[in-house]
């Protein structure tokens, strides 16, 4: 059963004084803006020890990651040093 | 219905596991379809990579070296100036070998392969000479090989390779036991992915060869592994690399004898053999050179300390390797550049006996083999001359035998043909029967009489 009075509560509390939260976020500036991703992430870690179930998306991300990783490396290193004398 | 606590565990661990393992499936899967995106496959074949132009300041560790050097490689992979758009106005020369012809240090303009360009007749017949370089340091006659079997990419009128010096070191270093390695470089795919930059991709599908091979993510891990265990071999921009392989050399061990070489020579002997049949047969006539090196007896301490080559397993990487010592070395090499002349000899291929033309001086090598900018127009000087006869007859018009030479295109003046001996730099030592034979490789209708 949906409780409207909490539904009415939170509506009340997303739209009071706009201006003073825009304030608010504009204030905390750059380290709102440095700590957000990280904020993501644990957001995401407390949702997967909660559920347990996304196990398979943390995997995902971190495989992807390295390969982004390696990748990238890979460029470098064909960037900084395109000549190997290699003996065969 | 209820699950004990240790079954529950037992199957949380399952799905657990199984979530995992699907979690990096799928990333394995949208990775290579990423990679495929972003690094999207070569269809074509290139010898070194297209466009590449980096700028070297080795001066101070190579003498004779004018800095800085610039290393400019055109948009179809080869070390020289871009193609003429009119295919028929261009008599195009490519240059094979390894580190010697890709003449790393030194600058595009000082190179012996754009110096051959530079003094041959700027016209042959109506058309502009082209002068092309894909050498690359390490390749070897099991390379040329490779690259000779697609030579269509770059569709040459002459080849010229300078030959024998990765064959002879390559076989030093894994010192006759290491048979191993002798297995791998039989493997095609590898020799064309060590003698081109770029290789078209094979389908996952193919039969041939394991499938995970083919994939992005195993060639990208491959190239990470190899960065990590070849770093001794980066050559740097300021030929720093050269100094630390010179320091491992003259903290190295010494011996005066190399390992024997026959069963080498013998494989040299084959995969040159290869080499002249697959010129021959793309119709374009191959020129073979010998390699010159620095290394002889009598060597002083200031030109020792030049050297860095000739050590035995991974020199560059382990203190206190084996090296051998110039006079060995020197015999070796000239052991390879005998069997190279028996070759030409035997295929009556036109040769030039360049280790025999180049003083052993640090006038002329920086280090072991290495040419500075006087060796490299001394070399220059002595190619052009052994080319420019082989040119010479299209400018005569006219004059000419019967039936068009597959390699220039075009019948040949009977009155050029004792120019076209000079090619043929083995004619001293040939039998009258084998002159004529080397005559006729370059004019296949010439009759009998008269010569």
């Amino acid at each position: 059963m949906i409780d409207q009075s909490q539904i009415a509560a939170a509506h009340v509390a997303s739209t009071a004084s706009p201006l003073k939260a825009a304030k608010k976020r504009k204030g905390s500036g750059w380290a709102t803006r440095l700590i957000s991703p990280f904020e993501t992430l644990r957001e995401f870690t407390q949702l997967t020890r909660r559920t347990g179930r996304s196990l398979w998306l943390v995997s995902m991300m971190i495989v992807l990651s390295l390969l982004a990783v390696l990748l990238v490396v890979i460029q470098v290193i064909e960037y900084v040093a395109p000549f190997v004398y290699t003996i065969f | 219905m209820f699950w004990s606590a240790k079954s529950m565990r037992i199957r949380q661990l399952i799905s657990g596991t199984l979530s995992i393992l699907f979690g990096v499936t799928l990333a394995m899967v949208v990775a290579e379809v990423g990679f495929r995106i972003i690094l999207p496959n070569s269809r074509v074949y290139r010898a070194l990579t297209p466009n590449l132009e980096v700028t070297f300041n080795a001066q101070a560790y190579a003498k004779g070296v004018q800095g800085p050097a610039v290393f400019k490689v055109n948009s179809m992979g080869v070390r020289g100036r871009e193609w003429s758009r009119d295919r028929a106005s261009e008599y195009r020369i490519l240059c094979l070998g390894g580190s010697t012809t890709e003449s790393l240090l030194n600058d595009q303009s000082r190179i012996w392969t754009t110096l051959v360009e530079h003094k041959l007749k700027q016209q042959i017949a109506g058309r502009d000479i082209w002068v092309g370089n894909i050498g690359k340091a390490g390749l070897a006659s099991a390379h040329h090989v490779v690259q000779l079997k697609h030579l269509d990419i770059y569709d040459p009128n002459l080849v010229v390779a300078l030959v024998g010096s990765s064959d002879f070191i390559s076989h030093l270093k894994q010192d006759s036991n290491d048979t191993h390695s002798r297995d791998a470089i039989e493997d095609e795919r590898l020799l064309e992915e060590e003698a081109f930059a770029l290789v078209p991709d094979r389908p996952l599908l193919d039969p041939l060869g394991t499938w995970y091979k083919k994939t992005r993510i195993w060639h990208l891990g491959s190239e990470l592994s190899q960065f990590v265990s070849n770093q001794s071999q980066f050559q740097d921009r300021d030929g720093l690399s050269l100094q630390r392989w010179r320091a491992m050399r003259a903290a190295g061990k010494r011996s005066s004898v190399i390992p024997p070489v026959e069963a080498a020579l013998d494989a040299y002997e084959l995969r040159l053999r290869q080499m002249v049949k697959l010129a021959d047969n793309f119709g374009a006539p191959i020129v073979l050179m010998t390699q010159p090196s620095i290394w002889r007896a009598g060597l002083s301490d200031v030109e020792k300390g030049q050297l860095w080559m000739g050590g035995v397993g991974d020199f560059r990487d382990v203190p206190g390797s084996l090296y051998y010592e110039p006079e060995a070395l020197e015999r070796g090499m000239d052991a390879f550049n005998q069997r190279l002349l028996k070759v030409c000899q035997d295929t009556h291929t036109p040769c030039l006996d360049l280790a025999k033309a180049i003083p052993k001086s640090t006038d002329y090598f920086y280090d072991d083999e290495h040419f500075t900018d006087k060796g490299q127009e001394l070399i220059a000087s002595r190619v052009a001359e052994a080319i420019q006869p082989l040119l010479e007859h299209r400018t005569i018009e006219g004059q000419v035998s019967e039936g068009p030479h597959p390699a220039f295109g075009h019948p040949l003046p009977r009155e050029r043909v004792p120019d076209l001996l000079q090619v043929c730099f083995l004619a001293e030592s040939l039998k009258p029967g084998s002159v004529l034979r080397c005559r006729r490789s370059f004019i296949p209708n010439l009759d009998t009489p008269g010569l």
